[in-house]
């Protein structure tokens, strides 16, 4: 009986919108609903070479990367069930991140972490650059740029304003692909102090 | 996700480029994919597309319980159906039929080893048996007049090792007879050759043995080239040759049939034995030993006038150390640019180094950003070996 509901869940949305239309919150109640498979399974998919190249950084290995997402397909769907998943990219990002961790912390023999004053504040900011500007807000980020070193300056330029790529910045600057990097997040970080810094006077 | 295929393969300039770094710098989901697949080269699409498929087994194996456990269900019954017909009727003529059958299974049994192992019996008595009478050697345990058709099956696996021992005593008696034979090699090389003609005489069972005894193979290196100028040699033996300039080598052997080992070796690769049957082709592997130096050194005495030579101490570069300072060079370089948004953002930790150099046991101390305790895991075990053995280690890295 489960099982044709779950079915007709299933050809239900299908026959509603093309599977990659449903979103991701969609999906996954249905899935909780009904326990197809191929619901799980779809979502899952849409993150694979994230959750791949995620293991690929923190493991540096092909096939440890390869059955380590293996892994996480299993321990995904038996965790599903149990957490009140609000945002699943987020999660399944953190919980890819922590299974790697934990296979490096396993394969350190007996590395552990002890952590005092671990705290977290990370505050999504967004530079006022897309948006439409106010007045105050234009002068302000033209003060700020023209404060910038050199560098940031023209790396952020070229980047937020000219939309280069990291590639082309190195073709038109010169700069070590690295430095170009480490140039636009400081650059970013001051650009955002400034400016909140005269906006708020 | 087209978009990231692209960008994973390669094409990292215009706008889309850009539009995918924008994303990347919010999402660390993103960032730390593509920090992985530039990290690592590979055909990322394929090793994604074969990850893909394995995933779609795995879907698989959970779609299928359901039908299983049906199967599963019907297969018992069917068997419960049969056993209870078949016992029905098994119990009803169980009385009549079981001894008849029992008896005649066991004949049939009986004769069937019997005729599997008869020939192979005669063969292999005779033989000693022959060879004895050529030698006159004195071979303990075997009965020659003993009739094969009388020995059970275990008797078997003793009597052809026995013939083995046969065979090389009945050697040691021929050779001398091999009168001609001056040095040991063509020695035994002739009594090889004696021994040959003699299986083949015998309609013997040596078909493989070549009346040649040369063994052919090749020396190559890691990654396929051919080997010049490799050592080859007979274990246990002085018998050894050079690999010729396309990496090949002949080695006669006294006995091709059980030639035993050979060692391949070469300067600055490890040297490798196999047993003579999968020596067609040798693969060395370069040694992981470092040539720390290379002394050339003169023997005898040399008087200055008549010295042209020279004495040269060349020693290898110094192995590049890595320990506290390096790692923290390491770290800034290969760590993740985004991450920490606290100003001062640090953390101190401890670890072990083990004896192969590796970093254990790390405790991280006190830190204000779990961002940062991660890449200190992470590095710490990319990172090269430390040249520091056993030791513990404090560190503070604070990010600038």
């Amino acid at each position: 009986m489960l099982r044709i509901n779950s079915e007709e869940a299933y050809n239900g949305l299908k026959n509603k919108l093309n599977i990659d239309d449903v979103s991701d919150e969609e999906l996954l109640s249905s899935f909780l609903k009904t326990g197809n498979i191929d619901l799980y399974a779809a979502l899952f998919r849409r993150y694979l070479p994230l959750m791949y190249g995620v293991c690929l950084k923190y493991l540096a290995d092909k096939d440890a990367s390869h059955d380590a997402v293996m892994d996480i397909f299993e321990d995904v769907l038996k965790k599903l069930p149990q957490y009140p998943v609000q945002n699943f990219k987020t999660w399944l990002s953190v919980v890819t991140k922590n299974h790697c961790l934990h296979i490096l912390r396993k394969s350190n023999q007996t590395i552990f972490v002890k952590m005092e004053e671990a705290f977290v504040e990370n505050e999504p900011f967004s530079l006022p650059i897309d948006k439409t500007q106010t007045e105050e807000e234009a002068e302000a980020l033209a003060y700020c740029m023209a404060v910038l070193p050199a560098e940031q300056e023209q790396s952020i330029r070229l980047f937020f304003f000219a939309n280069k790529s990291y590639a082309d910045i190195v073709g038109i600057t010169g700069f070590d692909l690295n430095k170009i990097k480490s140039y636009i997040q400081n650059g970013k970080r001051n650009l955002k102090n400034c400016l909140y810094k005269r906006l708020s006077r | 996700m087209t978009k990231l295929e692209d960008y994973i393969q390669g094409k990292r300039h215009g706008e889309e480029a850009n539009r995918l770094e924008r994303e990347a710098i919010d999402d660390s989901f993103l960032h730390d994919a593509i920090d992985g697949f530039d990290a690592l080269e590979s055909d990322h699409l394929l090793d994604i597309r074969n990850l893909d498929n394995d995933i779609e087994t795995l879907v698989e194996k959970y779609r299928k319980p359901r039908i299983k456990r049906w199967r599963v269900v019907a297969v018992a019954a069917s068997v419960a159906l049969l056993l209870g017909v078949g016992g029905f009727f098994f119990y009803n003529q169980n009385s009549k039929i079981d001894r008849p059958i029992a008896l005649e299974s066991k004949a049939s049994s009986v004769s069937s080893s019997e005729n599997k192992t008869e020939p192979a019996i005669v063969e292999r008595t005779e033989h000693p048996d022959r060879l004895e009478r050529i030698a006159q050697a004195d071979m303990p345990k075997v009965s020659p007049g003993k009739p094969a058709s009388r020995l059970a099956t275990s008797d078997i696996a003793p009597l052809i090792e026995q013939k083995e021992d046969a065979s090389e005593v009945v050697l040691g008696a021929i050779s001398p007879l091999a009168q001609n034979a001056s040095r040991e090699f063509s020695d035994s090389l002739s009594q090889n050759q004696l021994t040959a003609n003699k299986h083949q005489a015998l309609g013997g069972m040596s078909a493989s043995q070549t009346s040649f005894n040369q063994l052919k193979g090749k020396v190559v290196d890691e990654s396929g080239n051919p080997v010049v100028g490799a050592s080859v040699k007979l274990g246990g033996t002085n018998l050894a040759t050079v690999t010729d300039t396309a990496g090949n080598y002949q080695l006669k052997v006294p006995d091709l049939k059980h030639a035993g080992e050979i060692t391949a070796s070469y300067i600055g690769y490890e040297s490798k034995t196999v047993s003579a049957e999968k020596a067609l082709s040798i693969q060395l592997q370069p040694s992981q030993l470092a040539l720390n130096e290379v002394t050339v050194v003169g023997y005898g005495v040399s008087k200055q006038k008549t010295l042209v030579g020279a004495v040269s101490r060349v020693k290898a570069k110094e192995q590049p150390t890595f320990a506290k300072k390096e790692f923290k060079d390491y770290f800034e370089t290969h760590r993740q640019k985004e991450m920490c948004e606290e100003k001062a953002a640090f953390v101190q930790f401890r670890f072990f180094i083990d004896e192969s150099g590796t970093p254990t046991k790390l405790e991280i101390e006190k830190s204000n950003c779990t961002e940062l305790n991660n890449e200190v895991i992470r590095l710490l075990k990319l990172s090269p070996k430390w040249t520091i053995r056993n030791q513990n280690v404090e560190l503070e890295i604070r990010l600038k």
